[in-house]
């Protein structure tokens, strides 16, 4: 279980904190969604997670474990994190991606070893990526990619996975196969999964329990069909919606006409 | 991009026959058998004493400076990797930098008021305070964008040539005259004691170097995801920017300022071989050494004068720098 125990942050020389307080525990074999507008404070918490930032309360442990505050490499043993889509300065081969997971287990002036490179062969045909192995990073699909990415942390074979918006440059048919993958290996392998979203629908069908955050602060957490309701989504994001019931499933539907009588000034 | 095991082998095979050549070219016609019974006589002399010519020209003059240049070449191709991969920027090298340029003032200032003191450790100590200040100037809110860290690179270039040009007007002529004949880059002065300091400087910096090469890749995702990955970003790039800087510094203080081959070579090897730096590390070090060493028997044997190699390294380099630059378009110079 990966516990998020009061953590709060702000700049240096700032008054005002960015988040504050932000609490909740993510349990293995589900994937805990953090929900908020942009500004939120979302980024900020994800960078005090995974240890790009240093709150200045709070921790982060795992199985009562205290990872805030280690070194780099003992980290990367607990937190494997997939970030969000982006384009590297050298066209490296998917391998090579995939394999880069394996740097905290590679001594300081050595290369991978045996035992590293099937690691890395093992987590491409989890993904099932195999055919796109040796092709160049830079020439594969967004949605490719991301899978690539998650490989990578799979390699790393870490209890923890955090995925930073993992489908926000993807298309409709390539976010349902990502979260989809994501899901099953998580359940599989017994993951505690957490990740950032934008869309609340895909959080409702995707995840086991969701974090609302607010003006850097839990605005309320839980089952997702809980949480995720027309007034907590209203207070959020200040638009009106609707949750349309299909089949025992929930769906946000902003309510258009009444969108533009509350947000035109 | 798997490469194939023939290219590499041809790569890695390169920098000897580069070798082989150029011992039997030269003002003095040497067939390559005279060169094998040269090589072969000085062996088993055993540091006796050198009678024939076909000796003296084998094993005093051509040899020393196939291997320095060799080891220059080793030096700056390597360096040239690893700024590109630790800055993940495939446009910089230690020249582009200011670091030979650094270097060079440092060498300057040596020859003309401290003649006590080895060059190299100012050249070492010049070459550091250059690469970080291209590398602080560039830096903005904790990023180091493409095109700011070459405009420093430049803008360091220029003030630690400015600086050279007020050595060079300071001190007594003949000193002048060593550093300007130095400056343009030249393997001319080579002999076996610049061979050994450049080799035990140059293998210095190059252990870490070649031991740490994978991490190159990890680096070069940056440092956000290098450290998320595990990697404690700010001591390992220490480790790079000091070793890189040591061998170019090693490699300006024994043949002056010779741009371009640090830029060069690691493409040329990119596109052969694919940008995996366990594979592209190795292989830039045979690719340098046999580039610098072609180089140098151009220079040496184009005219009837000993030209500096860094003219004929300039004249290729600068026409390869706007081809890069065309061909990677908007994305060379974006983030």
């Amino acid at each position: 279980m990966l516990r998020i125990d009061g953590i709060s942050f702000r700049h240096h020389h700032a008054a005002q904190n960015i988040i504050s307080g932000i609490t909740f525990d993510a349990a293995a074999g589900e994937i805990t969604t953090i929900l908020g507008p942009n500004g939120s404070g979302k980024t900020t918490l994800f960078r005090c997670i995974v240890g790009l930032w240093k709150p200045y309360a709070g921790s982060v442990s795992f199985q009562g474990e205290n990872i805030c505050g280690q070194a780099a490499h003992r980290r990367a043993r607990y937190l494997a994190v997939v970030p969000q889509d982006h384009e590297p300065p050298f066209p490296y081969s998917v391998f090579d991606i995939v394999l880069m997971g394996r740097a905290s287990h590679v001594a300081m002036f050595s290369a991978p070893s045996e035992h590293d490179l099937d690691a890395a062969r093992a987590a491409i045909s989890r993904v099932g990526i195999e055919h796109l192995a040796d092709r160049s990073y830079t020439k594969i699909s967004g949605g490719e990619r991301q899978l690539v990415l998650i490989a990578r942390a799979l390699a790393q074979e870490t209890p923890v996975l955090i995925l930073d918006e993992p489908i926000s440059h993807l298309d409709f048919r390539n976010q349902i196969l990502v979260l989809e993958k994501v899901r099953s290996i998580v359940a599989e392998r017994n993951l505690v999964a957490l990740m950032t979203l934008h869309d609340p629908n895909l959080a409702l069908l995707f995840s086991h329990q969701v974090i609302l955050i607010r003006e850097g602060r839990v605005l309320d957490r839980g089952l997702p069909r809980e949480v995720i309701t027309a007034s907590h989504l209203h207070a959020m994001y200040g638009i009106p919606v609707e949750v349309v019931h299909n089949n025992g499933i929930g769906f946000i539907c902003p309510q258009l006409s009444a969108v533009m009588d509350e947000v035109s000034p | 991009m798997q490469a194939k095991p023939l290219t590499t082998a041809a790569i890695a095979i390169a920098p000897f026959i580069a070798a082989w050549a150029a011992l039997f070219t030269g003002a003095y016609n040497l067939t390559p058998l005279a060169v094998v019974k040269a090589l072969a006589e000085g062996l088993s002399l055993a540091g006796g004493a050198l009678d024939s010519p076909e000796q003296a020209i084998v094993w005093d003059i051509r040899l020393p400076r196939v291997l320095l240049a060799g080891l220059v070449g080793i030096a700056l191709a390597v360096s040239g990797v690893t700024f590109q991969g630790i800055f993940r920027n495939p446009l910089v090298d230690p020249y582009i930098l200011g670091i030979s340029a650094g270097a060079a003032l440092g060498c300057a200032l040596t020859v003309g008021f401290l003649p006590h003191l080895p060059v190299q450790v100012m050249a070492f100590g010049f070459g550091i305070l250059a690469v970080f200040l291209a590398y602080s100037m560039a830096k903005t809110q904790g990023e180091v964008s493409r095109l700011p860290l070459i405009l420093s690179g430049v803008i360091m270039s220029a003030f630690f040539m400015a600086m050279v040009s007020i050595v060079k007007f300071l001190v007594e002529p003949m000193k002048l005259q060593n550093i300007v004949f130095w400056l343009m880059g030249s393997f001319s002065l080579a002999d076996w004691k610049l061979v050994g300091i450049a080799g035990g400087g140059i293998c210095c910096g190059l252990i870490p170097l070649f031991f740490m090469r994978w991490r190159l890749n990890v680096m070069s995702m940056g440092e956000d995801e290098a450290k998320a990955l595990g990697i404690n970003v700010k001591r390992d790039r220490l480790i790079f920017v000091a070793a890189a800087t040591l061998v170019v510094s090693i490699a300006v203080s024994v043949s002056g300022i010779i741009g371009w081959v640090g830029l060069m070579v690691p493409h040329l090897i990119r596109m052969i071989a694919g940008p995996d730096h366990r594979r592209l590390v190795p292989l830039s070090m045979a690719g340098g050494a046999a580039f610098m060493i072609v180089a140098d028997t151009i220079a040496r044997n184009l005219t009837n004068y000993d030209i500096p190699v860094g003219i004929i390294t300039a004249i290729t380099g600068a026409p390869f720098f706007v081809y890069l630059m065309k061909r990677g378009g908007k994305e060379s110079w974006g983030k």
